[in-house]
């Protein structure tokens, strides 16, 4: 039923929706091994969604739009600092209310937008498809037809490479550096970290706005490359996803980009299914359900070892003197 | 000082008058009035119609099947006239505020299932879909249509049933492919509609709401890669031929004119004459009709199809074609 060019357009598909999980997957899985479980990466992407839109459309630049969605992230992202790491709140509870303010917030910014005809995004604002920036179209259609690679690698956004080298950095930054070594002792014991004065607050603060940056990007690739536009809950729950998907990684870098890939292999072959007309025996709702059994199943399955940092989501300093 | 009382106290008199003429209606959607699709089309509707009978209108938002009933009880407790809920998940609890509400009319768009005390709408988008289905007939080359829904409740398959009849009438062995994705997620509908070129469908008819910036996204991308063969798409519920990202590869749009279906609503109500039952808005009543690209007219929808369309619709009305149930 799938023949051999589908396989490759799967395959396409799965490496066009594995880069926001990636990208933002990467941004939490260093601020998790810190320690902080930051459930708000919903909210965060949605900020990213509509801060990418609303600047893109305004000021008519693409690049504008890209800077101004991680600044919207970050600056939600620094709240969400300030109430876990100064005031000690609740990380789950502090990340639930990002994500409920976010919601509000976007939904606010997109009725004003409307309201001051800013409802479309310029054509020039949004990014086109194409690996390589600044080429001619006719370059970029002769590298997409190439076998394999051309629809694999260079029919996709900008972007990709951008978190394909971005993910190699910080793989090296946690395997290789003092940096790395430093984030993982934070996640493991802080106390111990505090006492040999590494300033725990300090790279916390630190990682969890790097995590909304990434998180800001990842959705201004859905608002500015993959729709060119914004509509309200576009983000459609992916931030639940990658925080799955963080666990199922098992918090390593290549482990992410792995199950990043695999989900959306399931999620590509999914929709190649309903459009062959499967759903006329299977039940739609079981395509939809299918990469989250998959990556449900995924997790039972290879459990062991699963434990993550110790002081994973909990307050630190945990009693105050 | 007297006389400046007395004016003022007309005044007030004949504000407070004016205040109590003016209908209250009130309007209940279950998502957002930004997102493009239904809801905003029945908040673009219901302004249209404050601003010609002048009535006063409140507009809740993403309200939710079970506070569905808090909101209509809290309208009828403020003395509101008429009350829309706008939506099939709404029907329960309308029936059961009605059962006890006799004064505030209630109605529920998008339901076609008759219960006590209140009026529900059904918009057949079905025989304007057929319209759809007889161009998509005539114009595919591949003999394979898409179709992708936000979910298949029963109004988007009647929008599917339609369609493929009205394919089905031009080429007996046309295939219609059905596919659900979410209404308010443009990146899985632009996935599912980009798989559905992937296997050689080369006309997409749609009802996903917010989510058709996807479906747009994906025809716009796939022509520019591809211009030689384009693909074509259908707008559903809104009148979507001049969206801007793909308007020369719209062909029509299968329209729900919501302003008038909720113009009648009030006016029975103002004139007294509001009756409960099920309330069916189609072809025949010029609510539900399909609106071809004027763009294109007279390119790719040749005087020959535009004919042919205009001929189903009338053979729709007087019921010489009927959309099978199944």
């Amino acid at each position: 039923m799938i023949n051999e060019s589908l396989f490759i357009i799967v395959v396409a598909q799965a490496v066009t929706a594995a880069v926001p999980l990636v990208l933002a997957g990467v941004g939490e899985l260093t601020a998790q091994r810190a320690g902080i479980l930051n459930v708000g990466i919903e909210g965060l992407l949605l900020t990213g969604c509509i801060g990418g839109f609303v600047a893109a459309t305004i000021s008519g630049n693409g690049m504008i739009g890209v800077g101004v969605a991680m600044l919207a992230a970050m600056a939600l992202a620094s709240l969400f600092a300030w109430a876990t790491v100064m005031m000690r709140a609740d990380q789950m509870v502090t990340g639930m209310a990002i994500n409920l303010l976010a919601v509000g917030g976007s939904g606010t910014a997109w009725m004003l937008a409307q309201a001051h005809g800013y409802a479309h995004m310029p054509v020039e604002a949004g990014f086109t498809r194409g690996i390589v920036p600044w080429i001619s179209p006719e370059t970029q259609q002769w590298l997409s037809s190439w076998p394999i690679i051309g629809p694999i690698i260079f029919d996709q956004y900008g972007l990709t490479i951008v978190v394909g080298l971005f993910t190699l950095a910080v793989w090296w930054l946690l395997r290789r550096t003092r940096a790395g070594i430093i984030i993982q002792a934070i996640g493991e014991n802080p106390d111990s970290c505090a006492m040999v004065g590494i300033h725990v607050r300090q790279w916390r603060c630190g990682l969890i706005m790097v995590a909304g940056a990434c998180a800001g990007l990842a959705g201004a690739y859905l608002s500015l490359m993959r729709t060119h536009g914004f509509s309200p809950l576009m983000s459609g729950g992916m931030g639940f996803i990658i925080l799955a998907l963080v666990i199922f990684a098992r918090w390593q870098v290549g482990g992410l980009i792995a199950v990043c890939l695999g989900f959306g292999l399931v999620d590509a072959t999914q929709s190649l299914l309903q459009g062959s007309g499967m759903n006329q025996v299977v039940p739609y709702q079981l395509f939809q359900a299918l990469p989250f059994i998959v990556a449900f199943s995924a997790l039972l399955i290879f459990r062991r070892g699963q434990h993550g940092p110790a002081t994973l989501g909990q307050v630190w300093p945990s009693t105050i003197k | 000082m007297r006389v400046w009382l007395l004016m003022m106290g007309l005044l007030f008199n004949v504000m407070a008058l004016h205040a109590g003429e003016a209908l209250k209606i009130g309007l209940i959607c279950s998502g957002s009035v930004t997102d493009g699709g239904w809801n905003q089309l029945a908040k673009e509707a219901m302004e249209k119609v404050q601003r010609e009978l002048g009535a006063k209108v409140s507009i809740l938002q993403k309200v939710s099947q079970d506070t569905c009933g808090d909101e209509l009880r809290a309208y009828a407790a403020d003395g509101y006239a008429v009350v829309i809920a706008h939506g099939y998940e709404f029907l329960t609890a309308a029936a059961e505020v009605a059962a006890k509400e006799t004064t505030m009319k209630i109605a529920v768009s998008g339901a076609d299932v008759a219960k006590p005390g209140i009026m529900t709408i059904d918009f057949d988008v079905s025989q304007a879909s057929y319209q759809l289905g007889i161009i998509a007939g005539r114009l595919s080359k591949s003999g394979k249509l898409g179709f992708v829904g936000g979910s298949p409740i029963p109004s988007v398959k009647a929008c599917y049933r339609g369609f493929l009849a009205g394919a089905r009438s031009i080429k007996a062995n046309i295939s219609v492919v059905e596919a659900y994705t979410s209404w308010d997620e443009p990146v899985k509908s632009k996935q599912q509609t980009e798989a559905f070129f992937a296997q050689g469908i080369d006309i997409v008819y749609h009802d996903v709401d917010a989510a058709s910036r996807g479906v747009f996204e994906a025809v716009k991308e796939r022509n520019t890669k591809n211009p030689t063969s384009p693909v074509y798409v259908f707008g559903c519920v809104a009148d979507q031929n001049a969206n801007p990202i793909c308007p020369n590869h719209i062909l029509a749009s299968a329209v729900i004119r919501l302003d008038a279906t909720f113009r009648a609503v009030i006016e029975s109500v103002r004139a007294n004459t509001f009756t409960p039952g099920v309330v069916r808005e189609n072809l025949p009543r010029g609510t539900c009709v399909a609106v071809l690209n004027p763009l294109l007219r007279g390119t790719i929808l040749t005087d020959t199809i535009i004919r042919e369309v205009e001929a189903a619709g009338v053979a729709l009305a007087n019921g010489t074609i009927m959309i099978p149930n199944e």
